[in-house]
């Protein structure tokens, strides 16, 4: 059937009956050459039409990643806000806007400078006007202000001025906690403090990824209490002049958790305006500088000999003599002259028993148990500014002696409290943190440094020593209702070379309530003078007042109760202690 | 027939490019209204970063104190004392009057119908044995 079909359709087209194919007949006439420009022509435009095709997805694909991240300017700058425990902002960023002239564009100085006074009355005029005057193109007027300004000044309606917003970081408290939160330098990148610690910790990676939006930021939230860390600067800055020192600082750190919930060292700087933010003087000492604790060691000593167990609290050691090695004699201050229980030798501060007690262990037990309570390592903590611990290369018999007084090793206060800590919470070292942790966290970074029995004993120590300690030093710290136990340290400070008699670097670490202790608070003195009107600037009389009156304001805040019921000191055991 | 047919093409081509044109006009103008929504939204959430840190800056323990301090004739306020703060277990009682009556009704209404349950009993006896004991500590 189909080829009958096929061969009718060819007789046709031999005839040239069908008309249709009249075109195909010219065709045949010039050759292939028309259908070769046809296919040329088709190809030219799909060329031309798949490149404008591809560029147009090219440009899609493109605009849709720069479209979604925003202006880059912002996202360089954006940091999250920081917040205390209890969600109160302590850093965060505001925009500001900056207000700008084009002195060109400026038609009336005098009439722009009157409209501005009128919004901007502290507006500096001379200044301005010799600014607006001039014929530059660009002046800055006025940097921050208030979107109320902002509009007020629009609502003018000078011609040739504007606005351009800025980032900027805004600390609300200041100077309350400078040195905890540290500082930012211009393009708001971290350079100090715990601001450096969020960019090494995923800001900076975020930012080179472009990811770092300032609403996609989550707060970072720290282990700080506003409110405590406010009285702790409060008193710091307070005994700062008070006691006319060169240097004041006061810790407070939870035992359990090894957080830190305020911590302050005057003097320190404005945040919002760090001009001498790096000056010598004003560093974190707390953290940051390295000093010889003196007594408040001999807490160390103590646990040390009491851990060791060759010695328990009905030890006695003779104390009757002064030791003479090389050319140094150890003599006590508070000199009892004779046979000392272990709980004098603490309360009464011997620096002979403390050396005996040393003795015990060894040289070698000594320089390690010290490694042990983490005091002579450097800390790991994420504060950037942290000081390594000094102590001798080569530890000798006359180290050991001294160190177990305080002297002849230095430590940062931060560390001693933290030491302090682990005496107190039944033997757990942890490092200190200034984020938040609960007991399970801590409990499992911490380690087991001394046994649940000495630190038994050292609560009692420390209780016994406010109560009665040496010439009353402790009992300026205790406040009613809060069981404070402590140990008051008062080094000489070396000076030219040698250890002056009235030049002291003072400290009190105390714990409280101490039957069942929650918090450590370690506060430092440098240097200071007696108070006016009253005579010794021994630690008992600055560095323990600052600790009544730190747990006295605060204690509330940290949710400690009071109790009257338990004044009365109980010995963990039998104790010959009849004096 | 060709021509109608052209016809109804080319008004169908214009209807779809007229409609085309409208819903890319229409598109352009929610954009811009999105995007001047978002430009508020975000003037409002700085408005609000501003305003916290404002509330901060008021809310300051160290600003609030100054205030304390130099209201101190007019406010007359005292720092909170360890004795000042107690418990709600430590306040007194209040005699339960309504409740005791309650309470006897109850009692003389099963006394009549049940005996005293036997761990009710033990519950009080232990009670009163371990009382002594710690008014001793």
């Amino acid at each position: 059937m189909a080829a009958v079909w096929i061969k009718r359709k060819k007789n046709e087209l031999e005839t040239g009956v069908a008309p249709a194919f009249a075109l195909d007949a010219k065709r045949k006439k010039s050759g292939n050459r028309a259908r070769n420009r046809v296919v040329m022509a088709i190809a030219c435009f799909v060329g031309i039409y798949s490149v404008i095709g591809g560029r147009l997805i090219y440009y899609g694909i493109q605009e849709d990643t720069t479209g979604y991240n925003g202006p880059t300017g912002t996202v360089l700058a954006a940091r999250p806000d920081i917040l205390d425990r209890n969600g109160e902002v302590l850093a965060t960023d505001i925009k500001t806007n900056s207000l700008y002239a084009e002195p060109k564009k400026i038609i009336d100085p005098d009439e722009a400078i009157e409209l501005l006074s009128t919004v901007l009355p502290d507006l500096n005029f001379e200044q301005t006007y010799s600014r607006l005057k001039s014929k530059a193109g660009f002046a800055w007027l006025k940097r921050g202000l208030t979107p109320q300004q902002k509009s007020q000044i629009m609502a003018l309606g000078i011609p040739g001025i504007g606005f351009r917003t800025e980032k900027a970081r805004f600390y609300p408290g200041g100077p309350t906690a400078s040195h905890i939160l540290g500082l930012v330098n211009i393009d708001n990148q971290g350079i100090a403090g715990m601001e450096k610690y969020i960019d090494e910790h995923g800001l900076s990676d975020l930012r080179d990824a472009g990811l770092a939006d300032s609403r996609s930021l989550e707060p970072v939230k720290l282990s700080i209490d506003l409110r405590v860390q406010h009285v702790v600067r409060d008193v710091v800055v307070q005994a700062m002049q008070k006691y006319s020192a060169i240097a004041a600082g006061a810790v407070v750190l939870n035992v359990k958790t090894g957080e830190i919930l305020a911590m302050a060292s005057a003097p320190d700087f404005d945040p919002n305006n760090p001009y001498n933010a790096l000056e010598k003087d004003r560093l974190n000492r707390m953290s940051a500088g390295a000093f010889e604790m003196g007594s408040t060691i001999k807490s160390f000593t103590t646990a040390m000999a009491l851990d060791s167990g060759k010695v328990n609290l009905q030890s006695t050691f003779d104390a009757r003599r002064p030791i003479t090695i090389g050319r140094q004699t150890i003599r006590d201050f508070h000199g009892k002259g004779r046979v000392l229980t272990l709980p004098e030798v603490f309360i009464y501060s011997s620096n002979i028993g403390s050396a005996k007690e040393a003795d015990v262990v060894g040289i070698d037990g000594h320089r390690e148990f010290l490694h042990r309570m983490g005091l002579l390592d450097r800390m790991v903590t994420e504060l950037p500014e942290v000081a390594r611990p000094m102590e001798p290369k080569v530890w000798k018999k006359v180290h050991s002696i001294t160190i177990a007084f305080g002297h002849g090793m230095a430590t940062t206060p931060l560390q001693t409290a933290v030491g302090a800590a682990a005496l107190m919470n039944g033997g757990r070292l942890m490092p200190p943190t200034f984020l938040p942790r609960t007991i399970e966290e801590a409990n499992k970074v911490a380690k087991q440094v001394v046994s649940e029995k000495t630190s038994e004993d050292m609560r009692y120590l420390y209780r016994l020593n406010a109560e009665k300690g040496s010439g009353g030093s402790g009992n300026r710290a205790t406040v009613p209702g809060y069981r404070v136990g402590g140990k008051t340290g008062t080094a000489e400070k070396v000076i030219n070379g040698r250890y002056s008699k009235d030049v002291r670097f003072n400290a009190f670490v105390a714990a409280f309530p101490i039957d069942k202790p929650e918090y450590v608070v370690l506060t430092i003195v440098d240097e200071p003078k007696a108070e006016a009107g009253k005579i010794g600037a021994t630690a008992g009389f600055n560095a323990a007042p600052m600790v009544q009156e730190i747990i006295r304001r605060s204690a509330s805040f940290l949710g400690v109760q009071p109790d009257f019921n338990e004044e009365q000191i109980s010995a963990p055991m039998m104790v010959n202690f009849n004096q | 027939m060709l021509r109608t047919f052209d016809i109804i093409l080319i008004g169908l081509m214009i209807a779809a490019a007229s409609i085309t044109y409208k819903i890319k006009h229409d598109a352009e103008k929610q954009m811009n209204q999105v995007t001047k929504l978002e430009r508020m939204i975000s003037d409002e959430a700085d408005t609000i970063d501003l305003l916290k840190a404002d509330w901060s800056l008021l809310t300051q323990p160290n600003r609030l104190q100054k205030l304390v301090e130099t209201f101190q004739g007019q406010l007359d306020l005292q720092l909170v004392e360890a004795n000042q703060i107690i418990n709600l277990n430590d306040l007194p009682q209040p005699k339960p009057v309504v409740f005791d009556s309650v309470a006897d009704i109850i009692t003389e209404a099963s006394a009549k119908d049940l005996k005293p349950d036997a761990t009710l009993t033990g519950s009080v006896a232990k009670k009163s044995n371990t009382a002594p004991k710690g008014a001793a500590q």
